[in-house]
């Protein structure tokens, strides 16, 4: 079984270089290597098809189309409310949930994968070629917008793409994704069922952008050119159009009459209710409202578990509570600059208990950047252990070294987050072991936000989700340039150890480079990761075909139905 | 004006207070529990809780603040009577230490807005004329405010922490105060003595102070005790929703808000001790709120 | 009266200005602006300063007041800075959950507390009285959001019921509506209750205390007809104006059981918007809630007129 797929891996590899392999979930049986229960083409695999992204799966085999499955129902889901409707000029992450419904992309998520799994699939590209300087989309023919006003119609074509990334790129405040248009120096449509990407630079991460949810929806020319912009009416090529937005209320989808994927979608509609209350949540999953709910707590979990019958599925959580540091020499507390005093922190913490305290032992041990259960990247558990181990004496040793006895460090953060609330009084008990003093600010969340984007803090508690490449959780957070690097990182070694790891295309060799950088990560500290929780999701057991919603896509809701 | 709510006259309250201290005191105070025994109880509680306020740190069986290894969400037990939080830290102990926040806070912020009430009240209805005018039309505008939103944009401005949210709910309270206040002083002004005062030509503020404001202390003995729950509920309704104190003080109105909502279906005993701590000390202090507006207006005696 | 009337009436004006003042300046003390909340979490966060020069907060004060309150006395609220969409679609859409929540709280608390209070005052001092009286205080004094809370949480478990939690109008779905409205109701009709049972007591008891009651009892008229006809209509002035202060303070205050029971009304949507430092929203959004507590006043004090025909304020 090895030979055969170690043989297939090989030979896709000679073909197509750079293509953006992520990681395989932890969680999912097998690694490179056998398994069995994936590439045989099953009633429908979820390989690629044709020239594809050399992707490797595990877990369920995905759905096909079926004559079969019960067609009609609602599936009902909790989020929160979107900010506004135009996707590409947002960062709100319901809004961007809720495009992956209506628009399509050139290519996306597969959903039958494990959790942290980003492997990637077609989805208006049926083939693409990845080169340093460039990649070559061959999209599908035949697929329609709407039949309505303003695009009547017509099909979808190459021009579309390029409008639509042209725009995710215009310069101004609000646009928030153009910065992943940043490899890309210009888009072409030599002919209308062919995009050619010409890049400034070679891109590993650059197909795991344009497969996000985040801003990556392909829009019509003609709707933005008569509203003005995508905030009042949503015409995509998607499973589902948008029926109404009641804000503070829901956002309801219902089916696409003409969506391109035959058979699909089995519901007549989707509704995400704006719930904001988690025991309220909860409670009305329980009493059966819900067909999904991510559950925020293993308290959470058990009460589903002992209430209902619902398929229930644990994972590692990508996203957590970085706890950041000011480096600038000229900040509020220049002692943290000392790489000494930030190890000096970290050995003073005591992450078992952390663990235990703040999450009751549902989630991971972290130290290093990567977080665990990020497939390829991640180190193990032990070795994290390893590296980033409670060591007391060291600590003192290295404050008195770095000549910062006695010191106060103030740690702010976001009273909206129950992560940071729990944490911080547990750490403040652990480094006055140590002899530093943490004094814990909480901050209403604007002024936090304020706080964090001005500079004005020492040691912040930051939150940060998944993403679906490294480079993500490397480059805008610790790059000299980084648009998110609010704590001043200027170090000029690291940043060339970034920019090295972004032309990598070679997934075993960027691999080994992430996990030394990982091991190296103590000479660094400039965020110190403590604990990553673990996620709960259920699946009300009236579902058939769940899926693994991951990196804002939830169109896996395209082969949901009812028993 | 007609805009206030003045269920009895402050006038015939001063005059009730004035005869009632010609008699021992002592005395009458039995005799007011026997008659209002309901009031007794409400005072009692209220005793009770100064009293865990005042020996809190000898009463706590373990430290507030300390979270004990192993201990996390455990049920109500010989060892940790009220149970333990998320945390892993003693409830009771919390609850205990928390009574000396609600004592704060209904103290001083009560406190606070009763006297700046006060202020505002006995300056504007003894001034009269276009101060009077002015003020109220401040005031007007600050009642229109709605008091919730208000205190949040105070502590929001301020930060949010334990201090500001005793100056945000005491601010808050001022213009309704004064109002009342203000009633009393119009009906005070016409008195006697006060006229009497004026006419041996005493300063306006001497009259104001020395006259006015003592012939006003039973409306604002009742106001400061309504203040009082009421500045207990408002903090707990503001760390409710974040801006109140902040983790991990252990004021009741924090621990009833965050991490016992999210446990509750699992550690109900993280919300229902604090819930019900807060509601037998609002309880004790309304009737005994109650029994006071009974004593001090005789017009409602027997 | 007429006079009297159309002084008050305009009194108004003066009010709203000022409270549009205080929170024009109020918002603008607040530390951090829209933009922060705009662009959290997001890469192009540093060009803060752009976004606030396209929304207007980079010019003087003054500027921005004028800007605002004349289009204000026009109908033009501004556009939220949230949503991009006008202020008042927020309002019409909040404002109708606001008021069909006050509304049925307010007659819980009138079908309840009325009855109770005057039993209690014609029972005074009996175990009838101290009952009433300690179950309406201790309606008071349990926290709002403890009991929501709890009224949810409970059924949840234990019969695996929970309150509907998608607001359908009235005119749309009643028996929808109906059935997200009444548990809220319930819980903050509760504590309304008792604040306007104590207050029909102590009013009423103030009246039958009064002479002319006495006499009329001395003349021998039953009982019953002393109470209804003449101790009740008297007492009415008093518990009036609680009403209308209760009516008012629910209007405004009805935020936290907003949030917990997930109606999308007008305190939900204020709290959202500060937070989002909107402040085209909050401001339009406080303005309405300081008309509503004015009308309100006006009426009170209106049928205070009504019902009193002694009581003039020239």
């Amino acid at each position: 079984m090895s030979n055969y797929w170690t043989k297939r891996r090989l030979s896709r590899r000679t073909v197509l270089r750079g293509s953006a392999l992520s990681g395989v979930s932890l969680l999912g049986a097998a690694l490179i290597g056998c398994g069995g229960d994936d590439d045989s083409p099953s009633g429908g695999t979820s390989t690629a098809t044709g020239g594809g992204s050399g992707v490797v799966t595990t877990g369920t085999p995905a759905p096909s189309a079926d004559a079969n499955v019960k067609r009609g129902g609602e599936v009902i889901l909790a989020g929160g409310d979107l900010q506004r409707l135009d996707f590409q000029a947002t960062i709100s992450t319901p809004t961007q949930n809720a495009s992956s419904l209506v628009y399509s992309r050139l290519v996306r998520y597969d959903p039958y994968t494990g959790a942290n799994d980003y492997g990637i699939i077609p989805d208006l590209a049926e083939s693409w070629e990845v080169e340093s300087d460039r990649i070559t989309f061959h999209l599908k023919q035949g697929v329609k917008w709407p039949n309505v006003d303003p695009v009547n119609g017509r099909e979808f074509v190459a021009s579309d793409v390029q409008y639509s990334y042209e725009r995710v790129a215009t310069d101004g405040p609000e646009w928030v994704h153009a910065y992943k248009m940043d490899p890309i120096s210009s888009i072409e449509a030599p002919d209308d069922y062919t995009v050619v990407m010409n890049l400034s630079r070679p891109s590993a991460g650059l197909l795991s952008d344009l497969a996000s949810g985040q801003g990556m929806g392909l829009v019509p020319r003609e709707l933005v050119e008569a509203d003005g912009d995508l905030d009042t009416r949503w015409i995509g090529t998607g499973p589902f159009m948008l029926d109404r937005w009641e804000q503070g209320n829901r956002i309801r989808f219902v089916r696409n009459p003409d969506y391109h994927e035959d058979g699909y979608p089995y519901v007549d509609a989707i509704e995400w209710r704006f719930i904001t209350d988690s025991s309220t949540n909860l409670a009305n999953f329980i009493a059966g409202q819900l067909s999904y709910y991510a559950l925020p707590s293993l308290e959470a979990l058990r009460q589903v578990q002992s209430s209902t019958d619902a398929m229930v599925q644990t994972f590692a959580n990508l996203g957590g509570t970085h706890k950041m540091f000011n480096v600038r020499e000229d900040g509020p507390n220049p002692a943290l600059a000392d790489v000494r005093v930030r190890q000096a922190i970290d050995y003073a913490l005591n992450r078992q208990d952390i663990l235990d305290f703040v999450l009751g032992g549902d989630g991971n041990i972290a130290g290093p950047v990567m977080p665990v259960g990020y497939g390829d990247w991640s180190l193990s558990p032990d070795e994290i252990a390893e590296l980033h181990p409670e060591n007391l004496d060291e600590a003192r040793a290295l404050i008195t070294a770095a000549g910062a006895d006695g010191l106060t460090i103030e740690h702010d953060y976001g009273n909206t987050s129950a992560f940071s609330e729990d944490e911080a009084p547990i750490m403040q008990q652990q480094l006055a072991r140590v002899g530093i003093r943490l004094e814990l600010l909480p901050r209403e969340r604007t002024v936090y936000l304020q706080a964090q984007v001005d500079g004005n803090f020492s040691f912040q508690g930051i939150g940060m989700g998944g993403y679906p490449d490294p480079d993500n959780f490397l480059y805008p957070v610790f790059h000299s340039t980084g648009s998110k690097n609010y704590g001043g990182v200027d170090d000029p070694e690291l940043d060339a150890r970034i920019e090295e790891q972004q032309g990598i295309l070679e997934h075993e060799e960027r691999v080994e480079f992430i996990k030394n950088l990982d091991r190296d990560w103590k000479d660094y500290l400039y965020r110190i990761y403590t604990v990553y929780p673990n996620t709960h999701q259920a699946w009300s057991s009236q579902i058939v075909n769940p899926f693994q919603p991951k990196g804002w896509d939830w169109r896996g809701l395209q082969a949901v139905a009812f028993k | 004006m007609a805009s206030s709510v003045e269920p009895t006259t402050p006038r015939v309250m001063a005059q009730g207070l004035t005869s009632a201290s010609k008699a021992s005191t002592a005395r009458r105070a039995l005799r007011l529990a026997r008659r209002k025994p309901l009031g007794a109880v409400g005072l009692g509680l209220l005793a009770i809780l100064c009293f865990v306020a005042a020996f809190a740190p000898l009463l706590a069986p373990h430290d507030p603040y300390e979270s004990i290894s192993g201990a996390r969400l455990l049920s109500p037990s010989f060892e940790h009577p009220m149970g333990t939080d998320n945390l892993g830290r003693d409830l009771l102990s919390r609850i205990i230490h928390g009574a000396r926040i609600s004592l704060l806070i209904g103290v001083f912020a009560g406190a606070l807005g009763t006297v700046g009430g006060l202020v505002v009240g006995v300056v504007s209805g003894y001034a009269g004329g276009w101060v009077d005018s002015a003020i109220q039309r401040v005031v007007d505008s600050m009642m229109a405010f709605p008091g919730l939103i208000l205190a949040l944009t105070l502590v929001a401005t301020l930060g949010p922490n334990l201090r500001n949210v005793m100056i945000a709910i005491a601010v808050g309270s001022i213009p309704g105060t004064s109002r009342v206040i203000r009633g009393a002083v119009f009906s005070v002004k016409e008195e006697d003595y006060v006229s009497a005062a004026r006419a041996l030509g005493a300063p306006g503020w001497r009259v104001a102070v020395f006259h006015i404001i003592p012939n006003v202390m039973a409306p604002v003995l009742i106001l400061a005790s309504v203040a009082f729950g009421t500045a207990i509920i408002a903090e707990a309704s503001l760390s409710f929703l974040g801006l109140g104190a902040q983790p991990p003080t252990p004021s009741w109105g924090v621990m009833l808000s965050g991490p016992s909502r999210r446990f509750m279906t699992d550690a109900p005993w993280m919300a229902v001790f604090p819930g019900l701590a807060i509601s037998l000390v609002i309880f004790g202090i309304n009737i005994f709120g109650d029994a006071l507006r009974d004593v001090l207006d005789p017009r409602l005696r027997g | 009266m007429q006079i009297y009337v159309a002084r008050r009436v305009l009194n108004i004006i003066p009010t709203l200005v000022g409270l549009s003042l205080i929170v024009f300046l109020m918002m603008r003390v607040i530390p951090g602006d829209a933009t922060d909340v705009i662009l959290q979490e997001s890469p192009t966060a540093v060009r803060k300063d752009e976004l606030r020069a396209e929304l207007g907060l980079d010019r003087p004060l003054h500027e921005q007041y004028v800007l605002w309150i004349s289009g204000v006395v026009q109908g033009d609220f501004g556009t939220s800075f949230w949503t991009n969409r006008p202020v008042l679609d927020g309002i019409q859409r909040t404002f109708p959950v606001t008021v069909e929540l006050a509304a049925f709280a307010s007659i819980v608390a009138l079908i309840v507390a009325l009855p109770v209070g005057i039993l209690s005052a014609v029972k005074q001092d009996t175990l009838w009285d101290y009952l009433g009286r300690s179950i309406s205080i201790a309606a008071l004094s349990v926290p709002n959001f403890y009991l929501g809370t709890l009224v949810i949480v409970i059924p949840a478990v234990l019969w695996k019921w929970v309150p509907p939690v998608t607001y359908r109008p009235i005119w749309e779905d009643p028996l929808a509506n109906l059935q997200q409205f009444w548990l809220p109701s319930l819980v903050i009709g509760a504590s309304a209750s008792a604040t306007l049972m104590r207050m029909t007591r102590s009013a009423l008891l103030e009246v039958m205390r009064q002479d002319y009651i006495r006499t009329a009892r001395a003349k021998g008229l039953a009982f019953q007809t002393v109470v209804m006809r003449h101790a009740l209509k008297n007492s009415l002035i008093p518990v009036v104006t609680i009403f209308g202060a209760l009516v008012a303070g629910l209007l405004t205050g009805t935020v936290i059981t907003e949030s917990i029971f997930n109606l999308p009304g007008l305190g939900r949507l204020t709290i959202d918007a500060i937070g989002q430092r909107d402040y085209p929203q909050i401001q339009a959004n406080v303005l309405l809630f300081g008309l509503v507590y004015t009308i309100a006043n006006l009426m009170v004090d209106l049928s205070y007129a009504v019902l009193n025909p002694r009581i003039r304020y020239g």
